[in-house]
């Protein structure tokens, strides 16, 4: 498999005139080519910043972020963000909100278009590119943002707990969208959460995360699932070993602050 | 598509429905003729007082000397003129305090630190009540129409600064970064961002405005003018002919009115086309 994201020996600190915060420290990992990567950890342990430092909008106070082995900056191409909310714009169309990064990188051109029209088309929301967000349903509008992630053709997606803010049945049912999209799209992606069930029915691999400085505290390989979809994933037996291991070692890290704490006190 | 569908729906009310209907419709019957009610009961009486001798119609005027004292404007031909001049007055200083308040936001929101250093003076500004500064106004600007456009947007400039900048300063964090993302430069991030979301908040400050530069024109006028509602009203009031004042006053009441209803229309064509709210 194709190495495509190198994070080497990355370091984070975020400046303010009170103090300065480590939220990443020492963090090395890599992603593989046509993998879906996630990314757990415990919640403000700076998972945003890091999905942020591959997208090149940060950049490492030390080390650095190596996507197809250039250095990860948010001009680029390469890489798609999908925020955790869909924000499309109440004033655009869904086609035009889907168009808004083709117009931003001004590459609108009349093939590009096509193509947003025929990814609408195939997941079912070619009827309404003429319709405005607020007439569209949750997991819809999150699909919108999906579109407009791939429209761009990234060859990294970037997913920052792109479901977090869907009811859970709508949840299930995205997720399974979203898999078939980024599956049938054959993108690598990678997938930050805090939902340790999310990221087993989804991911081919996830690495867990320890809290703030965070660095890499396990990772697990779940490429035997490969074959499911995620809400088969959900019924196999297997599925709650997975969840116990995962769990178990965010739980590890908690502890051993709590520890540190103690001692320090 | 789901607007033809709700339009077939409609002639299949339940009776339930169809009641509340009714009792709507009746609701806002009520209220329409509420409203003209209180305005006809109070000229009513006003005439009524006024004609028995009860209140002394040489310092409350009544409707009917009004109605004599707008027919002679008109016959003069001195009524047009002087709404014309008013009107002139209020809409430039209306353009010029929405397009430069618009315009130093946007100056404000682009340079952070231009923000930082100019923030208390504006503030200061805005405070300040501008009628303080009519002599400076007068001797500066002379005592015709400049003078009067001057001192409306000396009333309405500041206002409109500080209400469009914290719009453009309101915009949802997530959004910004979701141009991040997509690699928008600053410009982008105001065109396609800041802008478009923001005016609702830009209309909004326009109905501001709108009262700002009458009371901006009305006070010019007291200050300097020879012609004008304003001027009719302090030309009356100096020499104690109260129907001229009153007269002139409703004038303005109606005007003032109907272009605040005008903005209030350009503002729902305008969120109903770009589907805003």
């Amino acid at each position: 498999m194709n190495t495509i994201l190198q994070m080497r020996n990355v370091s984070l600190t975020y400046h303010t005139l009170k103090n300065e915060t480590q939220a990443v420290k020492d963090l090395s990992f890599e992603g593989y080519e046509g993998e879906l990567l996630g990314i757990v950890g415990p919640s403000g342990c700076g998972k945003t910043t890091i999905l942020s430092l591959m997208s090149g909008i940060l950049s490492p106070t030390r080390g650095e972020v190596l996507i197809y082995g250039e250095k990860a900056n948010c001009q680029s191409d390469l890489t798609g963000y999908m925020l955790q909310r869909d924000e499309l714009l109440s004033w655009r169309t869904i086609l035009n909100n889907v168009l808004l990064g083709l117009e931003i990188k001004k590459i609108k051109t009349p093939e590009k278009i096509e193509y947003a029209r025929k990814l609408l088309e195939k997941y079912n929301l070619g009827d309404f590119r003429d319709f405005y967000p607020s007439q569209l349903s949750g997991g819809m509008k999150q699909r919108v943002a999906l579109i407009r992630t791939l429209v761009l053709q990234p060859k990294l997606l970037l997913l920052d707990e792109p479901f977090s803010a869907l009811d859970f049945q709508t949840r299930l049912n995205v997720v399974e969208d979203v898999y078939s999209i980024l599956k049938s799209e054959g993108k690598s992606a990678v997938f930050v959460t805090h939902d340790i069930s999310e990221a087993i029915s989804m991911c081919d691999r996830v690495i867990v995360l320890t809290k703030r400085p965070c660095c890499v505290k396990t990772e697990i390989d779940l490429s035997p699932l490969k074959q499911y979809s995620p809400l088969k994933r959900r019924e196999l037996p297997v599925f709650s070993g997975y969840f116990d291991s995962i769990w178990r070692s965010l739980q590890d890290t908690k502890e051993k602050e709590n520890e540190k704490e103690i001692t320090q006190n | 598509m789901k607007k033809r569908l709700r339009k077939t729906e409609l002639p299949t009310y339940s009776p339930e429905h169809a009641a509340f209907l009714k009792g709507e419709k009746k609701r806002n019957l009520i209220i329409t003729l509420s409203r003209v009610g209180i305005l006809v009961f109070v000229i009513l009486l006003w005439e009524i007082l006024a004609r028995t001798g009860a209140i002394d119609s040489f310092i409350s005027s009544s409707p009917s000397r009004m109605i004599a004292c707008f027919g002679e404007l008109v016959k003069g031909g001195e009524l047009g003129r002087h709404i014309g001049i008013t009107l002139w007055e209020t809409v430039v200083s209306f353009f010029l305090a929405t397009t430069l308040g618009t315009l130093v936001a946007i100056i404000l929101w682009w340079f952070e630190s231009v923000r930082k250093v100019l923030e208390p003076y504006i503030v200061v500004l805005n405070a300040l009540p501008k009628i303080a500064l009519g002599p400076i106004i007068i001797i500066w600007m002379g005592t015709d129409q400049p003078a009067i456009i001057t001192m409306a947007l000396a009333i309405s400039l500041f206002i409109t600064i500080l209400n469009t900048l914290s719009g453009f300063l309101g915009v949802e964090k997530s959004k910004l970064m979701l141009m991040k993302t997509l690699g928008a430069n600053k410009w982008q991030i105001l065109t396609k961002l800041v802008l478009p979301s923001n005016l609702p908040n830009i209309i909004d400050a326009l109905k501001i405005n709108v009262g700002m530069c009458w009371v901006g024109t009305i006070m010019g006028e007291y200050l300097v003018s020879h012609a004008g509602l304003g001027y009719l009203i302090i030309y009356g009031g100096q020499i104690f002919k109260l129907d001229l004042v009153m007269t002139s006053t409703v004038i303005l009441c109606i005007l003032a009115g109907l272009m605040y209803y005008a903005v209030a229309l350009v503002q729902k064509l305008v969120s109903k086309k770009l589907n805003l709210d």
